[in-house]
């Protein structure tokens, strides 16, 4: 299941801003990661667990701290994991970008990532291995359309026995099928030590701290969410 | 729920913010107790009429004319009324000699500002039917006056001649009586367009706008409406929340680590949040009107500055923070190129 497009209009702004702008940053973050790959692979070892977040580090107060929480947000191990990251943003992040506005929804994005960063940190206290991407923060803005749109109607690539269709999904099938997806790894990955190399606490973190949304919306938008009038 | 129980449930709702709450208890209580003196006084500060707030002080005093409180209170509130009656009336003269000397453009702008301060000044709302340019807002400002008082033959004979005009845009009006609240003239207003000859958009726009105030009506649900200072807050935690999480970061999760640099920061971004927020999204609020006066805001140099001020505030601590976590990841940095080597 690939989540393509939303097919519902904006109200209030025309251009997702914001959005785009994560989006173009990430993809030159990524560009930039590959070119120190290609220069050195020391270099790029060096880059992750310098830029990322290590929860050792982070506990025991060494290395970048509250920068590496930032700057992990914007890091990628893989195309696909970028692709994964950015189609998700680009399909969610427009609406929930258009009820909060640009700065505010910046400012969300960020909330939520370091929140997911926190929960992943703690799940994995005492793991010196670096977690990067933008996964937490785009569970978070999952969540909000989640809450402020959860009949939005989501265009869906979808292969049944290799046949693909793209149907208008409704967003709660969409999202709460990417969140129920983690939940048994999580525990697993927690309770029974398994070996995973996606940080799902840091997704189900992210997922969570999604209602943070409410302290970013914008006035008149929360008025309508209230008063359950169509946002 | 026994008396003394509903006013100390009132009590701790108004100590919440809970104003509206607090108020419908306590119309309530004195619905049935009249006499209850501490009930009037709270009611006082709970109504937003100033008009209110005199009549609950008076019936207080009335009840007990030995508190001191009450009366002190009472005549500020007297005062303030005069003084509110005061400037209204100069507004007004001020319109009416404008209009005297032929700058009709200035007498509305006048006048305009009086009906926000007094939205119930009947003789203000006929001046703008004179004086406003445009049909739609004339009509409005008739159909205002004569909603205030009903026994304005002139203006009947007024809105009735205005109306006949084929030059009125009925979706400008309506939306002018929707944010006003007078749903019923405004569905009958999206009737026109929806029946008259504008474009299929017009109509569609009509349709959809008259369907939604069909259905609040039809629910007779009233709207759920955020107190300015609900919102003040809501908006003023985003940045703080944000630092929080950085500042918590930078400290290893530990809270007994932070250090009082970054705790003094914690200070200044919500002071700059609030200023950042009461500038860009509630420029009526009472807060601010007391702290730059009722016209503070309307200036858009002060308000900016004010913004700005907010901003510097907000940004300080977040570079600091940053400047700090800067400074530890380039010693780590420099041991991790040791360690490779």
């Amino acid at each position: 299941m690939i989540p393509l497009n939303d097919t519902e209009p904006n109200r209030y702004t025309s251009f997702p801003f914001m959005t785009v702008t994560l989006i173009i940053i990430n993809v030159f973050m990524f560009i930039a990661q590959d070119l120190v790959m290609e220069s050195s692979i020391e270099s790029y070892i060096k880059l992750i667990h310098v830029y990322g977040s290590v929860p050792v580090l982070m506990l025991g107060e060494e290395g970048g701290g509250a920068l590496s929480a930032i700057t992990q947000m914007f890091m990628h191990g893989g195309l696909l994991h970028l692709a994964g990251n950015m189609l998700a943003l680009w399909v969610f992040g427009r609406r929930v970008e258009d009820v909060t506005g640009p700065w505010r929804f910046l400012a969300f994005y960020l909330a939520v990532g370091l929140f997911a960063d926190i929960i992943s940190t703690v799940s994995r206290f005492d793991s010196p291995i670096p977690g990067i991407g933008a996964s937490g923060a785009v569970y978070g803005v999952m969540a909000a359309y989640l809450i402020i749109f959860p009949k939005g109607r989501i265009r869906t690539l979808v292969f049944i026995s290799f046949i693909p269709l793209w149907p208008k999904l409704r967003a709660y099938w969409i999202i709460l099928y990417f969140v129920l997806l983690q939940i048994p790894i999580a525990f697993q990955v927690l309770l029974f030590d398994a070996d995973s190399s996606v940080a799902h606490w840091a997704h189900l973190g992210g997922f969570f701290g999604g209602l943070f949304i409410f302290f970013f919306l914008r006035p008149d938008a929360f008025h309508r969410y209230r008063n359950e009038l169509p946002l | 729920m026994s008396l003394p129980d509903l006013f100390r449930e009132a009590v701790k709702l108004a100590k919440n913010g809970r104003r509206v709450e607090a108020r419908n208890l306590l119309l309530e209580l004195v619905d049935g107790n009249p006499d209850h003196e501490l009930a009037w006084i709270w009611l006082s500060q709970l109504v937003d009429d100033p008009e209110d707030r005199i009549i609950a002080l008076e019936n207080a005093l009335t009840i007990n004319p030995n508190r001191p409180e009450t009366a002190v209170r009472l005549e500020t509130l007297r005062q303030q009324k005069q003084a509110r009656e005061f400037g209204q009336a100069d507004l007004f003269q001020q319109a009416k000699q404008l209009y005297r000397d032929g700058r009709k453009a200035e007498a509305r702008q006048r006048l305009q500002k009086l009906v926000s301060q007094e939205p119930k000044h009947t003789k203000a709302w006929l001046g703008l039917a004179l004086l406003e340019p445009k049909l739609e807002d004339q009509i409005f400002a008739l159909e205002t006056t004569l909603l205030l008082n009903p026994d304005q033959p002139k203006a009947s004979r007024k809105l009735d001649q205005l109306k006949q005009s084929d030059q009125i845009d009925y979706l400008v009006l309506g939306k002018k009586f929707e944010d006003n609240g007078r749903a019923q003239k405004a569905i009958a207003a999206y009737k026109k367009v929806e029946k008259g000859t504008y474009s299929n958009t017009d109509k569609a726009i009509a349709k959809k706008h008259r369907l939604y105030l069909e259905s609040t009506l039809k629910e007779k649900k009233p709207l759920k409406f955020t107190h300015p200072t609900t919102h003040l807050i809501r908006l003023t935690i985003g940045p703080i929340l944000v630092y929080v999480m950085l500042v918590f970061i930078q400290s290893g999760l530990n809270p007994l680590h932070i250090s009082p640099l970054l705790l003094l920061g914690g200070m200044m971004v919500p002071m700059g949040s609030l200023l950042l927020v009461g500038t860009a999204n509630t420029p009526h609020h009472h807060w601010w009107k007391r702290l730059l006066g009722p016209e503070g805001l309307a200036e858009v140099k002060k308000r900016k500055m004010m913004a700005l001020l907010g901003l510097v505030l907000i940004m300080l601590p977040f570079a600091l923070v940053l400047l700090i976590a800067f400074n530890r990841l380039a010693a780590y940095e420099a041991a991790f190129t040791f360690n490779i080597n």
